[in-house]
């Protein structure tokens, strides 16, 4: 990302993360996440939280930051108070379930991702972070001669479940890692779905470059290159290819339309400007022109009171 | 009724491959490349064929009707457009002259019932960049019949004459033109030059120093007085033997000067000038060079663009206006600087950015997170309707 954008965000972030919508907070977590400022990420998930606690797709956001930003146990906190005002939602006790299965707490994890099953089915996600709990879970007691009952036939189900998402068809990480499992190899089944892991959080959460493109756009809406917007959109079409995982991916490919549609409305403006400026008695160009002008104002105003 | 018939059939010609089409020569040692494609409309055949030759070294897109070349057009390519991309590139300028063609013929339909002059010599114009004269002239007579004292279409009403050799029509309808507009120098200029093709010369000079009255940076004009007194001259002494031939070297040098693209071979013909051969040169240099600056079919296709903003601006299709916008901007990306080009191309913008919205509702509709997605969809109409009021006042 350029310098200059950076340090654009960067002051657009002091001056209104406190006062602005909780999904600006969100995207910039994103944005400082991607420059490995896991601090100033778990800082800005906090505030969106505080802003906007009902909404549970910020939850298992914060507990990857934390994850990241070493603050675990924070997050889990967090996490258990949302759970006991929102019971009911299964995003919640699906990122308590994460947050404890990346803390190393398999069994803890497996009973909240259970429980988050039995709020909703058939979520593929919720199975493959449940098969996961359960291979680290069998992994851990063949490594403790822990006998116990055989564990291989629930983690089978579990992942079958998850393969049902286009996104597990095709990964093929996700794949070898069930024939490792099929042939007993739960140690390097449990290494290929690791990696598996982070790919499904980067499908739950909006792109890196979807944050700075809207972030780039809030902070000024005039310096946006089409490229970058032409990139986006094709990136977050092809998420929707990949699963149903990211529930604000529709609205974030609606708001990169609206992005393109003011980078073309600035280009009409530009050229009707060096149109007048070429030829000062060319009256048409010039009604034109202040006719986009002061179209533009009062899209500018409304611009404002988008919801990313 | 016959032309909407056939207009449907060219659409099912249209919806031909070009790929299928491409003919290639394999048995010569270079490989020239083409593609056809043939229209019908009202009992005519319009036979559209893109093509490089490269022992020609030239891109054309070419018009035949019933059999007969009306207009061919120069593709430009870089040297290296036309070693790598050239299948590609043909089938793109080939597309958008079809995709012209047919959305003529629909819009020809259309404005039967309109009562609005302008639209029929908008159309007009678009006809006559095709070079197809008989379409064009039918428009500019509909233009006069709705709007009599339409003086630009009395002035392109004469142009199609000049084209078709009816010189003295064309003086008669640059004569209206110029009774409905006297202070108009594009008029004088081409009423002289009716003169020119007459061989009256004295009368043409005439109507070019009027010309430059109004407009004395008109680069045509100081070329076309150049011709006259060049004609009027002898062959055989040097230029300053011959006042003719210094007036027509001076015309000559002020069309260079006032002219807006530089030519270093003409800087040096003007430098070397010696005599008639030099001169005559040095003209048809200016000439060739003033061709090249020549933005008339991007200007008619301008026109054509904001006319159906205004009538048929739902049959519009997205690719129709990027073809559109990238026909305009690689004219003014080779250096077109024309504001007049500039605006068209804001409006097509405009235009454009229309889809985008259509784009952004989809997708706020297909989003399930309705806190989002109805304050969103609520603004995306405020923005549709505030483009829809802005597109209406800036009209055609």
């Amino acid at each position: 990302m350029q310098k200059e954008k950076i340090s654009q965000i960067r002051v657009w972030s002091e001056k209104n993360s406190r006062t602005c919508d909780s999904s600006l907070n969100s995207l910039l977590a994103t944005f400082f996440e991607n420059l490995r400022k896991f601090h100033e990420a778990f800082s800005q998930m906090d505030l969106a939280l505080a802003k906007n606690p009902q909404n549970g797709n910020l939850y298992q956001k914060i507990v990857w930051i934390a994850y990241q930003a070493k603050r675990l146990d924070e997050a889990e906190e967090l996490l258990q108070s949302s759970s006991a005002r929102h019971p009911e939602d299964y995003r919640i006790s699906r990122a308590a379930g994460l947050a404890q299965l990346l803390k190393g707490e398999n069994a803890l994890a497996v009973k909240n991702l259970q429980k988050s099953l039995e709020l909703k089915k058939d979520e593929e996600v919720t199975h493959f972070l449940l098969g996961y709990s359960l291979l680290g879970l069998a992994e851990k007691n063949m490594r403790n001669t822990d006998s116990g009952s055989d564990p291989l036939g629930s983690i089978q189900d579990e992942l079958q479940k998850a393969g049902e998402m286009p996104f597990f068809k095709e990964d093929s990480d996700f794949q070898e890692g069930k024939e490792l499992l099929n042939k007993g190899g739960f140690p390097r089944s449990l290494d290929k779905m690791e990696l598996v892991l982070r790919r499904v959080r980067e499908l739950q959460v909006e792109p890196a470059s979807f944050s700075c493109l809207a972030l780039s756009f809030v902070a000024d809406e005039d310096g946006i290159d089409q490229n970058e917007v032409d990139c986006t959109i094709a990136e977050l079409k092809k998420k929707c290819e990949q699963g149903k995982e990211y529930p604000e991916i529709n609205n974030h490919l609606g708001l990169c339309f609206l992005i393109l549609w003011r980078s073309l409305f600035s280009q009409a403006q530009n050229q009707l400007g060096l149109a007048v400026k070429k030829d000062a008695k060319f009256q048409k160009a010039r009604t034109n022109l202040e006719i986009v002008q002061s179209s533009d104002r009062r899209i500018s105003a409304l611009v404002k009171e988008l919801k990313f | 009724m016959d032309g909407e018939r056939r207009g449907n059939t060219v659409l099912q010609v249209s919806e031909t491959q070009p790929e299928d089409l491409f003919l290639k020569n394999k048995e010569k040692t270079e490989e020239r490349v083409s593609v056809q494609e043939r229209k019908f409309f009202r009992d005519n055949s319009y036979l559209v064929e893109t093509r490089h030759d490269p022992r020609e070294g030239k891109a054309e897109i070419r018009i035949f009707k019933n059999g007969k070349l009306t207009s061919s057009k120069n593709i430009k390519l870089s040297e290296q457009e036309a070693r790598e991309e050239i299948k590609r590139k043909l089938e793109v300028y080939h597309r958008v002259e079809c995709s012209l063609l047919d959305s003529v013929f629909k819009m020809y339909g259309k404005m039967e019932g309109l009562k609005d002059g302008t639209a029929h010599h908008r159309l007009g114009e678009v006809f006559l960049g095709m070079e197809l004269l008989d379409e064009a002239e039918e428009q500019f007579l509909k233009a006069i019949s709705k709007a009599p004292d339409f003086s630009l279409a009395y002035n392109s009403l004469g142009l199609v004459y000049l084209r078709l050799g009816k010189k003295d029509e064309a003086i008669k309808s640059f004569e209206k033109a110029l009774k409905a507009n006297p202070l108009y120098a594009d008029y004088l200029n081409n009423y002289g030059f009716a003169f020119m093709e007459k061989k009256m010369y004295s009368q043409a000079v005439q109507q070019f120093e009027k010309a430059l009255q109004i407009n004395p940076r008109y680069e045509d004009v100081y070329l076309n007085l150049g011709f006259c007194y060049l004609i009027k001259s002898s062959s055989a002494d040097e230029i300053f033997s011959d006042s003719n031939k210094i007036l027509a070297f001076n015309y000559f040098k002020k069309a260079y000067k006032v002219g807006l693209k530089r030519d270093p071979r003409i800087g040096k013909a003007i430098q070397k000038a010696r005599d008639w051969e030099d001169l005559s040169r040095l003209y048809m240099l200016l000439k060739s060079n003033l061709e090249e600056e020549d933005s008339f079919t991007l200007k008619s296709l301008c026109d054509y663009f904001s006319l159906r903003f205004k009538y048929d601006a739902d049959a519009l299709s997205e690719r129709e206006l990027s073809d559109y916008l990238f026909l305009l901007n690689q004219k003014i990306g080779d250096g077109g600087n024309y504001p007049d080009l500039r605006a068209g191309l804001a409006s097509a913008y405009l235009f454009y950015s229309r889809f985008l919205l259509r784009l952004a509702r989809e997708r706020f509709l297909r989003e399930k997170d309705e806190s989002v997605s109805l304050p969103n969809l609520s603004i995306v109409e405020k923005f549709e309707q505030e483009s829809d009021d802005m597109v209406n006042a800036i009209g055609p």
